[in-house]
Formats: C-alpha cells, structure tokens, sequence
C-alpha cells in the first residue's frame, strides 16, 4: 500500500508548479482551554485523571510540552451521591485514587469536576455493566514476509450481549523479556467495534501482528477485550484514527464529553486471555 | 401521485378524440446538407397557425395538422433557414436538409446542437451549450474540456482548483448522472480530477438539466448532464487533428456506404510520458498516461429504420517500476471507463417514432503492487469496479401540434464490485483471493406530455416508476414530475417545475478531489436509496433581435439520505493487504446517512449567435447538510456551498478568415466564487489515546482542536483565462492556432491550506496557503481536412 501513497502523491505533484504563502483568510480566535482525560475501570487498582492546558494555535510559538497542572480540585460522585477528592500524585504526575478508598460499582454513572484558576468542567460516564468475556482466541504464527518480518494472525470471538447497546475495543500485547522482573509489552494490533447490526450476535475480530525480533521458540501475547462505554469508544476511536493536516480529507475533530473544556472521562470493563505462540 | 389521477389525465388530456378530424402528417428527418449529419433540436415552424415543433435526439420531426396548405419555415443556428410549400392531403414523408451558412451572420456551428428560443420551451433549469462555445473557450494547457465548461454555467460549482467535478444545486458529484449516447459514465475524469473525459470533437450536442427533471430522466438526484455524439459525415471523408502541450488528439470521419452509413473514431492520448522517459534513470521508471477514444457507426437500413453502434474506451495509468539487484518492483494504478451502445431507431407511423437501446457500462479502479526478491514474488491486486448492462425503449408519440408524448422502459443490471483482492506471498505460502460482489436491478416505466393549452401556456406533468432490487429487497418509488410555462408575451415567459428524485446508487469518497479510489456501492438493506424533491420558479425572455436571451431562477431543494464516510473513515483505513475483514471493515459499517437543504437564485445571459457570443452567469446560493454523525450532529455548509458565484465568458470574432487575412478569434473567461467552506485547526492539545493493555498505545503526539466543520472560508476564487484562435484555409485544409493563457493576472488562488513553522525561527504555526497554477501560457495547432 506504501506504493499507493507515493503514486497519489506524486499525482498530486501537480504541485511542482504549486506556490505557498501564508493564508489571508479569517483566521479563528480561540482560548485556552482545561484538558481533562480520565476513563475509568472497576477491575482497576486506581483512578486516574490527568488535567493540561490546551493552546490556541496561531502567532505564538509552538511548545510541545503540555505540562500537568497540578492545582487543581477534582471531585468524582456517583449517582447515589458518593462522593471524594482525586489528590495529585507529584511523582506520577497525575491525580490519582486507590479504589480501595473509593470503589467504582459497573452500572454506576460518575461525574468528574475539574476546578483550577479560571477552568471549571465537568463530565460523567455510565461504567458498562457487562463485561464481556473472551469466548474464543486463537493465534499462529504465518510465516516471515517479505521485509523480514515475522507474521503472526489472531481471531477473538465473543457474545454480544443482547438488547443493549455495546462497543468493544480489542487489542494484542505482545510480551518481551525472559525473567518475570525484565518484561516488557508492545501493544500489537488494536480494533473497535460496535454491535451495530450485530445486536446479541457471535462477534468477531480478525487481526495480523508483525515482529522484527529474532526468532524465539515461543511468543508471549496477550489478547484484551474491553467492553466500553460510548465516550472510551469515541474519543479513543478517533484518537487512534486521527492524521493530524490532512489536507485532502476531512479533519476529524476529538470527541470530548467534558464540559467547558476539553478531554474525556469514559469507562470500560477488561477481560484477556493469554496466548502463546510455538515456534 | 394516484393512479386513478394518472388515468383521469390520461381520459382529459388523450389525444385520440383528435383522430376524429381530418388531420395528416408531415414527418421525417432534419439534416444537414453535404453531411447527412441528423440535427438536434432544429425549429419547424407553420407561422399561418403559430405553432411548430422541434426535432428530436435523433433528428426526427412529425407534425399533425388539419388537410391544407401550409408554409412551413423550418430553422436551426448556424444553417440558413429554409422555407417551402406543402400540400396536406394526405400524409407526407419529407426529409429536410438545411446548408450551414451565415443568413443570419450566425456562428457556423456544423452538425452540432443548436438551441430553440427559451421562452418557447416548456422545461427550465436546462442549458444546452454550443459544442462549437466548448472549442472556442480558452482550457488549462489547451485541454478542451466539456465539464470545466459546464463548471461556468450559474448554479454549478467546481470542486476545487483545476478540478473537473461538479457540484449543481448543492448536490454531490455522484448526484450527477452524465450520459454519452445513453450509456452512463461512472468516472468522467483524467488525471485524477484535472481533465475530463469529453474533449468535445466527437460531441454533437451537450445538454446540462439542473432542475425541472423530465420522467425520462432519473437515477440522480441533483442533475443529468446528456452528451450526444456526432454520427459521421455520410458523403465525404473528412478528419481533424490537434497538437498541443500535453496530448494529441484525431478525429476521422467519412461514409461506409455513402449516403447511407458513416463512421466517426476519435481518439486522444497524453505524451509526457513519452517526452520524460530518456531523462529516468535505467533501473528505475515512472510513467503516467490517459488516453480516451470515441467510436461510432450508424447505418440507415431504410427510410424508418437506423441502427447506431457507438462506444467509449478511456484509461488512465499511472505506475512505477524498479529493477536492483535482487529485486524487482513494479506498482501502479489504473482505471478507465468502456461505455457502449447500439441503437435502432424505428418509425412506426408519421407520428411514432421509437428508440430501442442496449448499453454496457463499466468503470475499473485497480492497484497492483508486485515484487520479485531473491525469486519469490509476492503480488498484490486490489480492484473495484461497476459494471452495467441495460436496455431502455423511448417512444416519441407526437399526436397533434398540442401534445409530444414521451413514454418508455428502462432496465439496467448492475455489478457492483466494492472490493476484489488478489494476494500471493510465495515465500509465507500466502493465498487470497477475495472478490466481494453485489448484484442489483434499476428498472424505470416512465411518461411524460408537453402539452400546448392555448397560445399562451404550456404544461409538461410526468411520472416515473422506479425500482431497485438488490439483496432480497425492493424499492418501488413513484417520482411525480411537472414544468409549467405561461407566455405572458411572445417571448417572455414564466416557468415553474418540481421534480421528485431517488438515487438508488451512492459514491463513497473522503476527498474533494475526485480520486479513482471513490467507490461505487448501492441501495442495500440497510444504506437507503437517497432522495430530493426541488421546486424551482423563474422567468425566461428572449432578446430576438439582439440574438439573446435572459433567465432568472430561484430554486429550493431538500434531499434525504445522502451519505457520507464517518469522520475518520476513509478508503485508505481498510487497507486491502490487510486481510482482517471482521465485521468491522464492511463499508456500510463506514459510512453514515443524513439531510441536505439548498436554495438559491440563478441569472443568466447567454448569446448564442452574432460577433460576439458567450453568457454572463450569476448565482446566489445556500446549501447545508445534517448528518447524525458527523460535527456532533449539528448542521453545517456543504464543502462546495457558495455564497456568490459569478462567470462571464466571450467570444468574439474579430474577422473572417479571407484568402487574404488569417480569421482571428478571441475568447475569454473570468470566474468568481466565495472561497471554499473549511474547517479549521484553532488550537492544540495533548490526548493520548488510553492504553488497553500494557504494551501502551499506537498514538503519540498533540491534536488539534477544530472549528465546527466548514465553519471558515477559503480566500475567494476569481480568474481570468484569455484565448486567441487564428484561422486559415488552405486548398486541402483548414488550420488553427490556437494561443491561451490560463489565470492571466497570475492570481494565487487557493488549493488548500496546512499549518507550517516558516523560517526563520520554525516554530511559530502559520497557516499556510497553497496555489496550485499560476499564470500558464500554452499553444495547440489543429487542423480540419
């Protein structure tokens, strides 16, 4: 497909004769806005919410650094109104809780508010009720292709729950390290799905890995299945979709429940199922 | 509309009760002398009872009068008019052919379409465009091009800079069902937008329908853009041929049998190609080409029966190929439109003409990517594709002066191919081969009446049945069609029409550019068929003397169903190496369906004859769209929505070519449109994508944050092209050069936009605007022989 890409742009090297120059146009005003992203998880040993600063684009000098802000006043409440302050962890920069202090219940909705200097927002979340387990999960290595690469292919199959509406984000870990205190993973492949039209049906996911390691006898892989609510499955659908400048396509703005600001507050529920692969 | 209404119009308007009166017609074919080419569209006037006709697609006329004398005057532009006798005691056969000449210091336009006055004719929204107007205006690198000139009549808007789509009323570049000698054209387009497939020397005539839609058009929802091509010259052998920068271009035309059969072939291919290869490197080649060819023979069996065979074959290839080593690698893509028909026209009575066509249409789209390393190959074919085959019969019923009743069937079977994959990796073992198919029907029963009620008011109701079948389920619509046309005086009138539409077949593409990667998918269970209903309402006036006219039209459209790719979806995120086609991948899973509103004002000036011809146009137009998921379910401007929308387009003759003086002719263009509707970056933020798992995640990196969709403008666009034509005939031939200017004053008009970090300190974001031709100067030499 590589191929593709350079032929189309290379078709569209009409722009050889093409000139630049900085755009006349109307540009649009924004302000900075509070970035609160925080999805939430019962099988979770904690909370976590990061909160930053966006930054308006135009006649001020690009940073890439967002930093944490770390004074703000989180509070999360369910809807039986539980509620407790998220502090800020300074070392994981993050604000963070132990669920052993505040469990979350699936079924639940929470609402999430975000108070420092001027910003205030606020999201909620319903954590999915059903987790969803793994029904079958297969994987084979394939072969090496032709740049070298081992070729690994994997299915999962699972039951939709019938007559609720149900979004599912599958992805593989592959799991490096010969000793249980060097191991590392690398997320391999990672789909979403809805049960739009699938409603209560056997789903299904199909999905190739590549590896340019060494060949080993055995590969470690982990396969997660996580059933989420829509904001998780929205934002992080977009956000794995997202290209940045696309000039030639339609820009594909982030989805955002927060209110007042940026960022998402989402739940999911997790089940995996280890699989390993013999040489 | 109810049935029982369809037989009460039937019972108050049948023309049989005529039958009773002592009536006879006059019937046969309108021709041009020396070429026997059948004219479009010529006038047959009887002024003693100011009424007339017009002949049809097929250069068939009849007319039903009560027994007498009668003159008839029988005119069409560019050909002197001809006025004779007859004698109606019984009824007459007689073919009429009219000399090209200048009795009315017309432009001289052979065998091509010319148009009768508009406060004459019943429908509106429609613009036939002079074949001859399409080679005289000035084109980008000299390409005539038959769309581009369609892009400069009021209420169409083009895609974007260079590009050929068009966008009429607000609708979609698939909402446009563009017809060549009744076969359909799936991708009209070169170069991936900038060209289009019509080059004009094989055209005949060219008529765009905005609105107003007759019930013998459908399928589309926003317009129909009819090309006719020429049959041939059945007396002599005559050719024409043209160089320019980047293609060539022949036509030959003569008779088979003369008098009776004729044949034309034209054909066009670029040559960059050709010109660049001496300067690629030997181990490494890149090459793109397009060449299109139009065919077509006719042979008149007798006096009412003729059978027309006539085809279209055009490709574009693009592909790139290296040889190293150990390996070898060769890619490309390619795609091409075959279109073909074979026509038998019959005349069973002076006033029953029939037309029976069978036609094929396919359109390819195909990627290969292939390699050969260390003698394992590995292939990679992906292809779609739509394919057609179709038979529609039309009779043309022509009663009495009152009434011109149109009636036929329309069946067509469609293969759709959304995606066919051929994968073969020697060294895995690798197999697969995928070819996913959907078969449907389109089927249509239509008819329709131009009715004269009185002098003064014309009226043409119609209906359409369509069907559409495809995986177990039907769609039967009935689609009500109706024009009005009040004479208030002789040549001014006011016009009324509404036209219900169902587009049963939908282009899924993710891009304003028109790329062969768009795909062609059709009504299923679940993508339903898209529908609109337009009401439009104007005013035409002819200016005879001064050989003008002016039209005035306001418009209003709702279209329902409309489809568009969900945000983030595209062509390019089902990468078809990439064989995990869970339920996840389907393209209905893509895409998403939603309402569309446009309305707007249209003016228009056109001459047509005279020195100087041409037409100013003038649009006023507002067009939205609501999709559930796209900008978070609020409404936003389409893409092509534009506010004012101005082209001014002359010709002007400014001397006759003379054995003493080469004929100089000038033309010229200036366009102006509110800039594109944008969606804008407005500020950044970190968002990474949550970890699943443990092995942390694909995204990386800052997003933007964006204005609501098309909330911002492009700058405007405006530019001028100017063209000199200079003529000579010579003993043997005639030649033309022919001297343009694409965007004289260099205007940089934009292409689009994209955030840069321009020196000198690289990191402050600047939008950035991209221009794709600046002033562009080019020459073509064309000869006629």
């Amino acid at each position: 497909m590589k191929n593709l890409y350079i032929i189309l742009s290379l078709c569209l090297s009409f722009s050889l004769m093409a000139c630049e120059k900085e755009a006349t146009i109307e540009l649009p005003e924004a302000k900075p806005k509070a970035v609160v992203l925080s999805f939430l998880c019962p099988e979770e040993e904690f909370i976590t919410v990061s909160v930053t600063v966006s930054k308006p684009l135009y006649n001020q000098p690009k940073s890439l650094e967002f930093p944490i802000v770390p004074n703000a006043i989180i509070t999360i409440t369910d809807n039986l109104g539980n509620d407790t302050v998220i502090p800020y962890h300074p070392t994981r920069l993050e604000y963070q809780l132990a669920q052993a202090n505040y469990p979350l219940f699936p079924g639940r909705t929470y609402t999430l508010k975000v108070k420092f200097d001027n910003f205030e927002v606020s999201g909620s979340t319903t954590i999915p009720a059903t987790r969803v387990p793994i029904k079958v999960a297969k994987g084979d290595m394939q072969g090496v292709d032709q740049f070298g690469q081992l070729q690994f292919a994997f299915s999962t199959k699972w039951d939709d729950a019938k007559g609720e509406k149900n979004y599912y984000r599958i992805a593989i870990d592959e799991k490096f390290g010969f000793s249980p205190w060097d191991t590392n993973y690398t997320l391999m492949s990672d789909q979403f799905q809805s049960d739009d039209y699938h409603d209560g049906k056997e789903m299904f996911s199909r999905s190739e890995a590549y590896d340019y390691g060494e060949m080993q006898n055995e590969y470690y892989f982990d396969i997660y299945l996580l059933t989420t609510d829509y904001n998780y499955y929205e934002f992080n659908r977009r956000r794995v979709n997202y290209f940045g400048d696309d000039p030639f396509s339609e820009p594909l703005p982030m989805y955002s429940n927060m209110a007042g600001g940026l960022g998402v507050i989402g739940s999911f529920r997790r089940t995996s199922f280890p699989i390993t692969i013999k040489k | 509309m109810n049935l029982k209404y369809l037989f009460l119009y039937l019972l108050l308007f049948s023309p049989f009760y005529l039958f009773s009166q002592t009536r006879y017609t006059v019937s046969g074919y309108i021709k041009e002398k020396g070429s026997e080419e059948l004219l479009i569209g010529a006038s047959i006037a009887i002024p003693s009872l100011k009424t007339g006709t017009v002949s049809n697609n097929y250069g068939f006329y009849s007319i039903t009068l009560p027994e007498g004398e009668y003159d008839l005057l029988v005119s069409y532009i560019g050909y002197k008019p001809k006025g004779f006798k007859i004698k109606l005691n019984q009824n007459l056969e007689n073919n009429i052919w009219l000399e090209p000449g200048t009795a009315l210091q017309e432009v001289v336009v052979s065998a091509e379409k010319q148009s009768t006055k508009l406060a004459e004719v019943t429908r509106m929204s429609v613009i036939e465009i002079p074949v001859q107007q399409i080679k005289d205006i000035p084109a980008l690198l000299g390409e005539k091009d038959v769309l581009k000139v369609i892009q400069l009549l009021p209420g169409v808007q083009k895609g974007g800079e260079g590009n050929s789509g068009i966008y009429v009323r607000g609708g979609g570049p698939d909402q446009n069902l563009i017809i060549l000698d009744d076969a359909t054209v799936y991708n009209a387009f070169h170069l991936f937008g900038f060209f289009s497939l019509f080059n004009g020397d094989a055209l005949k005539s060219v008529e765009l329908t905005k609105g107003g839609f007759p019930a013998r058009y459908g399928g589309r929802l926003s317009s129909v853009i009819d090309m006719s091509m020429k049959e041939g010259n059945k007396e002599e052998f005559h050719g024409e041929a043209g160089i320019g920068l980047i293609a060539s271009r022949l036509l030959l035309e003569g008779p088979i049998v003369k008098g009776k059969s004729s044949f034309l072939i034209s054909g066009r291919r670029t040559y960059l190609d050709v010109l660049a290869q001496p300067f690629m490197p030997a181990n490494q080649k890149t090459r793109y080409y397009f060449y299109d060819l139009n065919a077509k023979a006719n042979y008149e069996i007798n006096s009412r029966n003729k059978i027309y065979v006539s085809g279209y074959f055009g490709r574009d290839k693009f592909f790139l190929k290296s040889k190293y080593a150990d390996q070898e690698q060769q890619s490309g893509i390619n795609w091409g439109n075959v279109t073909g028909t074979i026509r038998w026209n019959h005349q069973f009575a002076p006033k029953l003409f029939g037309n029976l066509s069978i036609i094929g249409s396919d359109y390819q789209f195909k990627l290969i990517d292939e390699s050969l390393s260390n003698g394992q190959k590995f292939v990679l074919n992906y292809g779609s594709g739509i394919r057609d085959f179709g038979a529609k019969y039309d009779v043309d019923f022509r009663p009495s002066t009152s009434h011109s009743i149109k009636a036929g069937v329309n069946f067509i079977y469609h293969t759709f191919t959304p995606s066919a994959l051929v994968v073969l990796d020697e060294f895995s073992g690798y197999n697969n081969t995928t070819k996913n198919k959907l078969f449907s029907w389109e089927n249509a029963v239509y008819a329709e009446d131009d009715i004269k009620v009185g002098a003064r008011l014309r009226l043409n109701p119609g209906l359409r049945l369509s069907h559409f079948s495809a995986q177990g389920k039907n769609y039967l619509r009935l689609e009500p069609r109706f024009s009005s046309s009040y004479n208030l005086k002789p040549d001014l009138a006011i016009k009324a029409s509404y036209a219900l539409m169902n587009q049963y077949i939908h282009l899924l593409s993710n891009t304003s550019i028109g790329l062969p990667t768009d795909l062609w998918v059709p009504t299923t269970n679940r993508t339903l068929p898209q529908q609109s209903w337009q009401l439009a309402a104007g005013v035409a006036k002819d200016f005879l003397d001064k050989g003008y006219s002016v039209s005035i039209e306001g418009y209003y459209k709702e279209s329902a169903n409309i489809i568009s790719y969900k945000e983030g979806a595209s062509f390019f995120d089902a990468d078809p190496a990439d064989v995990n086609s869970g339920n996840a991948n389907s393209w209905e899973d893509k895409i998403t369906s939603g309402k569309g509103w446009s309305y707007g004002a249209e003016f228009f000036l056109q001459k047509k004859i005279g020195k100087l011809s041409g037409w100013i146009g003038y649009t006023l137009s507002w067009t939205t769209l609501q999709f559930d998921e796209l900008n978070f379910g609020k409404e936003f401007y389409a893409r092509y929505d534009r506010r004012h929308d101005i082209s001014v387009v002359g010709i002007y003759e400014i001397r006759k070519e003379t054995p003493e003086h080469n004929g100089l002719k000038l033309s010229g263009t200036w366009v102006y449109g509110t800039g594109q509707a944008i969606t804008l970056p407005v500020a950044e933020y970190s968002a990474p994508a949550h970890t699943p798992g443990r092995g942390g995640s694909f995204t990386f990196g800052n997003v933007y944050e964006y204005t609501d969709r098309n909330a911002y403008r492009m700058a405007p666009y405006h530019r001028m092209d100017i063209g000199l034509q200079v003529q000579r005939k010579f003993k043997r031939y005639e030649r033309t050069w022919e001297f343009s200017v694409y965007n004289l004053y260099n205007r940089a008009n934009p292409f689009f936009y994209y955030i840069s970090q321009p020196p000198p300190n690289y990191d402050t974001p600047q939008l950035t605007q991209v221009s794709l031709f600046p002033i562009i100067p080019s020459i073509s030499w064309n000869i006629k022989f």
